[in-house]
């Protein structure tokens, strides 16, 4: 399999086999390419950036992945099993699971209550058993509501429980969110833009939670970031896009650098020294900056 | 749904003019209602109704609550709000305003005749519009604009005073108003309680509430809403939680004796109320809680009315006679089949879609069972009749009383089932597909499946239900089973709240039982009905009693 991809997108440091391998994928709305001929590559067990300006088609990737969206062409791998064409509900049972640019809770239900739904898959008694109130599902009812609780306090808001999600501050909900998806015991958490709207502060936390989904849960992550702080901070590799395409691949060290990358955010204009992908502030978006 | 969509489409921007013109305005308004009330002739129907004995009418309760509406909302928008003189003045001023337009009518009434083309516009009008001073008199005119002007300025200082003695004053008036409005009701209760016929003790006079009893149940229902007002201060949930279910114990001990305590047309109300429950418990689930719009709802209940009157009539249609018992759970999975064979195809369409596919379904089960080819087997309009009456212990349950017992049964077990289910997995798939189906699809909920699963345990309740039916009428005919029922099943979730299950029992009473109590207003009542349904939309969406409470509270727990 491995010899089949392209040379750029070999793994460079210690080989990781790759967990989510997309090749090909291309994605129109109606005459409207959003995105083609995009390769991707995840290491398992890593944390990989994607970045670019806005419109780059970063999201609409992340959506024909989580079968949120058909494809038009292309095909992706989990792990080696073949995922594209599923349903969205059977691609999260092969272990994907994602949160959204713009935050998608239940906003009626609390903070407990998103959790539960968030682990619907890992949950089994049957509806009859759920009806004559079984041992078993009274057991199984227990340890949901404990690992909820868990998973809460893992992103860092046990205490907002049973607050209804519509009534949470922002960053908590982006934190619920997270927990949603990381209770399922996912094998790959996709993030979008989970900085978004965070001051410094929360970006520092929001770059240490990533860090221990990584190393304690041993979940790979993938994130749509225009924080460079964060993204300089927490990702080993990142891809760029640009007008519906991977503009280029590499650790941050050669992002950091590539002329092109600057190019891309900024537009062709030529002499322009600074690398803005390293100095936006971090509650600056980049594309507030790009003409 | 979008309801609250729907609702908020009635919130006009209210253009800012100066506050005398606004006030007369207002006036003018209710006085326009207060003639229209007249010219159809809801006066004279609802004057012969006492509220109070010999004091209050129904329809004079009408035009005061014009009044004192009025005046609310002019004494609501003078901003200022220690300037209580202007608040009584402008209140007054549009009570009167409203008062004169009275006048006007009752005036164009004596010199021309209108009866020619508003039948209403009878000497009964205008007599009842005199309060028994003498017609045509100065008294008779100059009365109603001095009484508009008084409760005009009592709506005023209504608006104006803490909202704490607002609401103590409307329970006292809204319990005064139940009771002599559901005199009958609870005239037939105190019939069976002994020792209570001294005529000095009555509390019911022949036509509503006497004086006494009713000064004494206005003051009771104040001092009530103040000690509670007082007991859910500090919006305490825990507290609150307690109050929210000490109100539904006391709702359902009220449910489980009234048809012992009245008499059988109480009774034959109430089981009527118990069978509409049913079927809200079981579109609460496809509705309530997965989100689903059915519309063909009374399909599933003709497949368990049918089933049961193929297998327990003595009549010629039979299938086979047995008992009851062994017809309800062949219906009950007869009914689930049905759905899950028809909601297969159709829940992969999404929100109105579903309701146009389902809309269908109800119609064409009925023009089934009317086609020529079903009469043989299922008697066509002239329906399936001498269904026997369900045995308990070789007792045949005959009386309302004891059929309301029976279809209340299957609604505690139903409800029972719901509540579980709600609390379970599947219970909170349905909820967070109600929520956002794509997100609950990228969490692993499989839609088609789980939407299916209500669909069909939505069928089956469905089916006991109208198992239940057919027991209770003992003949069933394709005409029970029109589009009404669906969108009164459908009212009665949302009047109550949607996926609530309290509110099932609300929504059924009010939408159900009410109705059939207040009989003697004929088409009157769904006029109003309308009224207060858009009224309750616009200022309380979520429905009388709403699952909202529940969601708090069962995190808390
Ligand atoms: N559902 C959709 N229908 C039509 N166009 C879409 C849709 N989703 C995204 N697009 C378009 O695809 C392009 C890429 O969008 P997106 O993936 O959201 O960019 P990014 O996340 O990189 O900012 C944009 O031009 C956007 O307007
Ligand atoms: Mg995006």
């Amino acid at each position: 399999m491995l010899d089949a991809l392209p040379k750029n997108l070999l793994p460079k440091s210690p080989a990781r086999a790759p967990l989510l391998e997309v090749r090909g994928l291309k994605k129109a709305f109606g005459g409207m390419i959003a995105i083609q001929n995009v390769d991707l590559s995840i290491a398992e067990g890593s944390v990989h950036a994607i970045i670019g300006p806005n419109g780059a088609g970063k999201t609409t990737a992340f959506n024909c992945i989580t079968a949120f969206v058909p494809p038009t062409a292309g095909t992706i791998f989990l792990g080696g099993a073949r995922i594209d064409g599923l349903p969205a509900h059977v691609v999260a049972r092969h272990g994907v699971a994602r949160t959204y640019q713009n935050v998608r809770l239940f906003p009626n239900m609390t903070a407990l209550e998103n959790v539960l739904v968030g682990q619907h898959r890992r949950l089994h008694t049957t509806f009859w058993e759920a009806i004559i109130g079984s041992g078993r599902f009274r057991r199984e009812e227990a340890e949901a509501r404990e690992r909820a609780r868990e998973y809460l306090a893992f992103v860092g808001i046990a205490q907002r429980a049973g607050d209804l999600a519509r009534n949470m501050p922002y960053g908590d909900q982006r934190r619920l969110e997270i927990a949603r998806a990381l209770v399922a015991g996912p094998r790959i958490l996709m993030l979008d833009e989970p900085a978004a709207g965070m001051n410094p502060a929360e970006g520092r936390a929001l770059v240490e939670l990533i860090e221990r989904i990584r190393a304690e849960l041993g979940v790979t992550v993938v994130l749509i970031e225009h924080h460079m702080r964060v993204v300089m901070a927490v990702a080993e590799r990142i891809t760029v896009f640009n007008r519906g395409a991977v503009l280029t691949e590499g650790p941050p060290a050669e992002i950091q650098s590539d002329e092109r990358v600057i190019e891309a955010y900024l537009g062709r204009r030529s002499g322009h020294v600074a690398t803005p992908v390293v100095e936006s502030e971090p509650h600056r978006p980049m594309e507030a900056r790009i003409a | 749904m979008s309801f609250n969509a729907v609702t908020s489409s009635f919130k006009v921007a209210r253009r800012r003019k100066s506050p005398l013109a606004e006030t007369l305005q207002i006036g003018a308004l209710a006085g326009l209602a207060a003639i229209g009330f007249a010219l159809i002739g809801a006066y004279v129907a609802m004057d012969k109704r006492h509220v109070v004995e010999d004091t209050l009418t129904l329809s004079q309760i009408a035009y005061a609550l014009m009044a004192i509406a009025a005046g609310f909302v002019a004494g609501r928008d003078t901003q200022g709000r220690p300037s209580g003189s202007r608040i009584v003045l402008h209140g007054a001023l549009t009570g009167l305003v409203a008062g004169l337009c009275v006048s006007a009518l009752m005036l164009l009434m004596a010199s021309v005749s209108l009866r020619s083309t508003l039948v209403a516009a009878s000497p009964m009008l205008t007599k009842a519009l005199s309060l028994g001073a003498p017609i045509g008199s100065l008294q008779a005119l100059a009365q109603v604009p001095i009484l508009g002007a008084l409760l005009g300025m009592i709506g005023g200082v209504f608006a104006a005073m803490p909202s704490r003695y607002r609401r103590a004053l409307t329970c006292g008036f809204a319990i005064v108003l139940i009771a002599g409005l559901f005199r009958d009701v609870f005239v037939s209760v105190l019939d069976n309680v002994p020792d209570f016929n001294g005529p000095e003790a009555e509390v019911f006079g022949s036509g509503g509430l006497n004086r006494v009893p009713a000064l004494v149940l206005l003051v009771a229902g104040g001092i009530f809403a103040l000690l509670r007002d007082r007991w859910n201060a500090g919006h305490n949930p825990a507290r609150r939680a307690r109050s929210s279910k000490a109100g539904l114990v006391l709702l359902l001990v009220g449910v489980l004796i009234l048809p012992l305590v009245t008499n059988d047309f109480v009774a034959q109300v109430a089981m009527l109320v118990a069978l509409y429950m049913l079927m809200g418990m079981g579109l609460n689930i496809e509705l309530g809680l997965a989100g689903l719009v059915d519309l063909g709802f009374v399909a599933f209940f003709a497949v368990g009315a049918y089933t049961v009157a193929l297998m327990c009539s003595s009549g010629p249609l039979a299938l086979v006679d047995v008992s009851f018992w062994v017809a309800l759970p062949v219906a009950v999975v007869l009914a689930a089949g049905a759905g899950m064979l028809f909601g297969l195809p159709v829940l992969r369409v999404r929100g109105d879609y579903l309701a146009m596919a389902t809309l269908g379904l109800g119609e064409i089960i009925r023009v089934l069972v009317l086609s020529d080819a079903l009469a043989p087997y299922l008697g066509g309009s002239q329906g399936i009749i001498e269904i026997d009456h369900p045995r308990i212990f070789g007792v045949s349950l005959q009386s309302p009383a004891a059929l309301y017992y029976l279809a209340l049964a299957l609604a505690g077990v139903v409800a029972f089932i719901s509540w579980r289910l709600q609390h379970a997995r599947i219970g909170r798939a349905w909820l967070a597909m109600r929520e956002d189906e794509d997100v609950a699809q990228a969490l692993g909920i499989d839609p088609v499946a789980s939407k299916l699963l209500a669909y069909t345990i939505g069928a089956a309740f469905a089916g006991a239900a109208g198992a239940v039916f057919a027991a209770l009428v003992g003949s069933v005919y394709p005409h029970s089973f029109q589009l009404l029922v669906s969108i009164n099943v459908l009212a009665i979730l949302v009047i109550g709240g949607l996926g609530s299950l309290p509110g099932v029992l609300v929504g059924a009473i009010v939408l159900i039982g009410l109705p059939e109590l207040l009989r003697e207003f004929g088409e009157f009542r769904y006029l109003f009905y309308g009224i207060a349904l858009v009224a309750m939309m616009h200022m309380r969406a979520e429905g009388l009693w709403p699952a909202t409470t529940r969601t708090k509270e069962n995190a808390r727990a």
